[in-house]
């Protein structure tokens, strides 16, 4: 399977990169756009790192292309992780077996007990709506709620603040567009960074199936 | 009672919420590459949001004002209104520059994430029964995307936009019988009118977004009534009721709530971040470098954008000699080229669930290897697209091997015809020989499974189901 896949790659490589070679000439860089401070006191244009001024159409096409490959990459990268961190004790055979069990839409504790089951911290888990006539549960991983999970969190939560408040203060000063666009990234991806930390250690891993009919 | 209890139960008594809650449990499966479609919901939201803010700042006039703003190249200059309101917008708001950059790289991410999520479902063979309306949809959602980029990208009536417009009002004019009519329509008459610029923005900022918002809609619809498609699993599943690993009448995967909402969340938050660098750091369409529109002159690089670039290649390629009469009407070779042929192109795409057609209910994807004559096709496309966007960029070619555009024109029309042809067949050869490798194990299981369209089939084909995500 693998040489197969290596031919088809090699053929669309093949069309792929001289497209993109011919697509990223572009016209010669031009004159910087000069700002007459004295009728606005806000800088967009005072960057901390020199970037072509103009793009032409055809690099734009290539920019974004990589940008995609970029972003499902990574996008890859976190869903296999929070899946993989979310089930901590891969050995543990969480299937959800019996018709009795999971009713409230949660086995407890590696789901060796129906679902109703108190939980080590004293809750029960309870989600009424992944229990139905044509949905069950076939898999529960009770969230780690590990101390790494908490640190974590606790970081990107600090980061996320910095971020906002740097974010902020660039629109009360300068708002210098490239300073916009690494502290609204550095945002983003603090939040991408709690939302995957969230998941991965303090929510339940669940899978359902359910009816195509319904 | 709580106060939220009694919040909830004011909306339960008139929404009957409890009843409605088994959607939250919607089964979304786990596969990385489903989440295409995500990317391109979420670009469509950032493009109405950074849209509404663009709004607020715009003039949609080609009326000419003297430029009072901070660019020093144009200041006291009478400058065309909507070009005035767009430097205004960069140059002299906060956050413009960055929401305006926003905007532009959000409609580019928009039509690549959208086309990646096609070539995602079609070489899964995810658009065979019932799943062909989705498809159908999808393809409108594609070109209905591409004519709204187009008409957002002539709205600052700058030198490069509007040299740009201007092929696309010559193409609309070529159109027989109803050329002249379509221009009067969408670009009110003689480009450039003084009629152009507030059509294209009614067409860009209300009928064309609810369009797509309509199809969108639609498309998601269609999807939670039928479901999604699913991988290949790793083996039966048990629970409740046990289900058999190629059972198609049931989907596996991540509850809607709590799971696939966070998945969503991390790609809503990916996508955005992705944006704001792009957009802190690399300048698309930056229109002062370009400067407002003169009917006296040429850009010297004159090319749409890049995922107009094919249907560009075309207009290129097609000799003027195509020109013909048919029944007393004028056929030109603009209208072949820059209409007829992308017409034809999207025209089989839509048509392809019906030449791949399935009588019965597929609910898996399957492995692009496993299918050769449409993996080849798929090839022969994809290829197909990319020397015609070559072509469109002949200007650039020529330039690089030191030759005029005539003399390399013919190699060019030549690669077009001949490149896809043989990618097509090197693919459909390496993937109709047997495999050398011994199968796995699980190989040799899907095998079993597998109905007489090559892909595994439901499990009860009178049942309703299925489209891709």
């Amino acid at each position: 399977m693998q040489g197969k896949t290596i031919v088809i790659l090699l053929v669309l490589l093949a069309v792929l990169l001289p497209t993109w070679y011919v697509a990223s000439q572009g016209e010669p860089p031009s004159e910087e756009i000069q700002i007459d401070q004295s009728v606005n006191e806000i800088s967009p244009l005072e960057g901390f790192l020199d970037t072509p001024n103009k793009l032409s159409p055809s690099q734009v096409g290539v920019i974004v292309w990589i940008a995609l490959f970029a972003l499902v990459g990574t996008l890859a990268f976190f869903h296999r992780f929070m899946n993989r961190a979310a089930r901590p004790d891969a050995g543990v055979d969480a299937t959800v077996r019996g018709t009795s069990e999971a009713t409230d839409g949660g086995a407890a504790e590696g789901a060796s007990g129906p679902s109703s089951d108190s939980r080590s911290d004293g809750g029960v888990v309870s989600l009424p709506w992944i229990e139905t006539e044509d949905r069950w549960l076939v898999e529960y991983h009770a969230a780690s709620d590990a101390k790494e999970g908490l640190i974590a969190m606790g970081g990107l939560t600090v980061l996320t603040i910095a971020f906002a408040a740097l974010f902020t203060g660039e629109y009360l000063t300068l708002a210098r567009t490239q300073y916009f666009g690494v502290y609204a990234f550095g945002m983003f991806m603090s939040l991408t960074g709690l939302t995957v930390s969230y998941y991965a250690w303090f929510m339940p891993h669940m899978e359902v199936a359910e009816r195509r009919g319904h | 009672m709580g106060r939220l209890d009694r919040i909830y139960g004011f909306f339960d008594d008139r929404l009957d919420l409890t009843e409605s809650q088994s959607f939250l449990g919607k089964a979304f499966p786990a596969e990385d590459s489903f989440l295409l479609g995500e990317v391109a919901l979420f670009c469509f939201l950032i493009l109405v949001l950074t849209g509404m803010f663009l709004g607020f700042f715009f003039e949609p006039s080609t009326t000419e004002v003297e430029y009072e703003g901070s660019v020093a190249e144009y200041q006291g200059e009478d400058l065309p209104e909507a070009f005035v309101s767009v430097l205004n917008i960069t140059y002299d708001v906060p956050f413009g520059m960055l929401l305006r950059r926003m905007h532009h790289w959000a409609a580019h991410l928009f039509v690549a994430s959208m086309a990646l999520h096609m070539l995602r479902v079609f070489f899964n063979g995810a658009y065979r029964n019932p799943r062909e309306l989705n498809w159908l949809v999808g393809t409108g959602l594609a070109g209905t995307s591409m004519f709204a980029a187009y008409t957002g990208y002539a709205l600052p009536f700058d030198e490069f936009a509007s040299t740009a417009v201007g092929i696309g009002y010559n193409v609309a004019l070529s159109v027989p019988i109803i050329g002249e009519t379509l221009g009067q329509l969408v670009f009110g008459g003689s480009f450039p009118s003084s009629a152009t610029i507030p059509r294209l923005f009614f067409l860009h900022v209300l009928v064309l977004p609810l369009v797509i918002a309509g199809l969108l809609a639609l498309h998601m619809g269609i999807l939670i009534r039928q479901k999604h498609t699913e991988a290949e699993r790793d083996g039966d599943v048990p629970g409740r009721e046990p289900v058999d690993r190629d059972d198609g009448s049931v989907v596996v995967g991540l509850p809607a709530v709590p799971n696939q909402v966070a998945v969503s969340a991390v790609v809503f938050f990916l996508t955005l971040a992705v944006l704001s660098l792009l957009a802190g750091f690399l300048p698309v369409h930056n229109i002062a470098e370009y400067g407002p529109n003169n009917p006296a002159s040429t850009p010297s690089l004159v090319m749409p954008d890049w995922f107009l670039m094919w249907g560009y290649g075309f207009l290129k390629l097609v000799p003027s000699w195509l020109s013909f009469d048919l029944l007393g009407i004028h056929v030109s070779s603009e209208f072949v080229g820059g209409l007829l042929l992308p017409g034809l192109v999207f025209a089989v795409v839509a048509a392809w669930p019906f030449i791949d057609y399935s009588e019965e209910q597929v609910h898996f994807a399957e492995s692009p290897l496993k299918r050769p004559w449409q993996t080849a096709v798929g090839i022969a496309g994809v290829t197909f697209i990319m020397v015609a966007s070559i072509a469109g960029m002949d200007v650039i070619v020529a330039d690089l091997v030191g030759a005029s555009t005539a003399a390399i024109r013919p190699y060019l029309l030549g690669a077009l015809l001949t490149v896809p042809v043989v990618a097509g067949l090197i693919t459909y050869v390496t993937l109709r020989e047997p495999d050398a490798d011994p199968p796995t194990e699980g190989e040799e299981t899907a095998a079993d499974g597998r109905g007489e369209s090559g892909g595994r089939t439901d499990g009860d084909a009178s049942d309703d189901g299925g489209t891709d995500d």
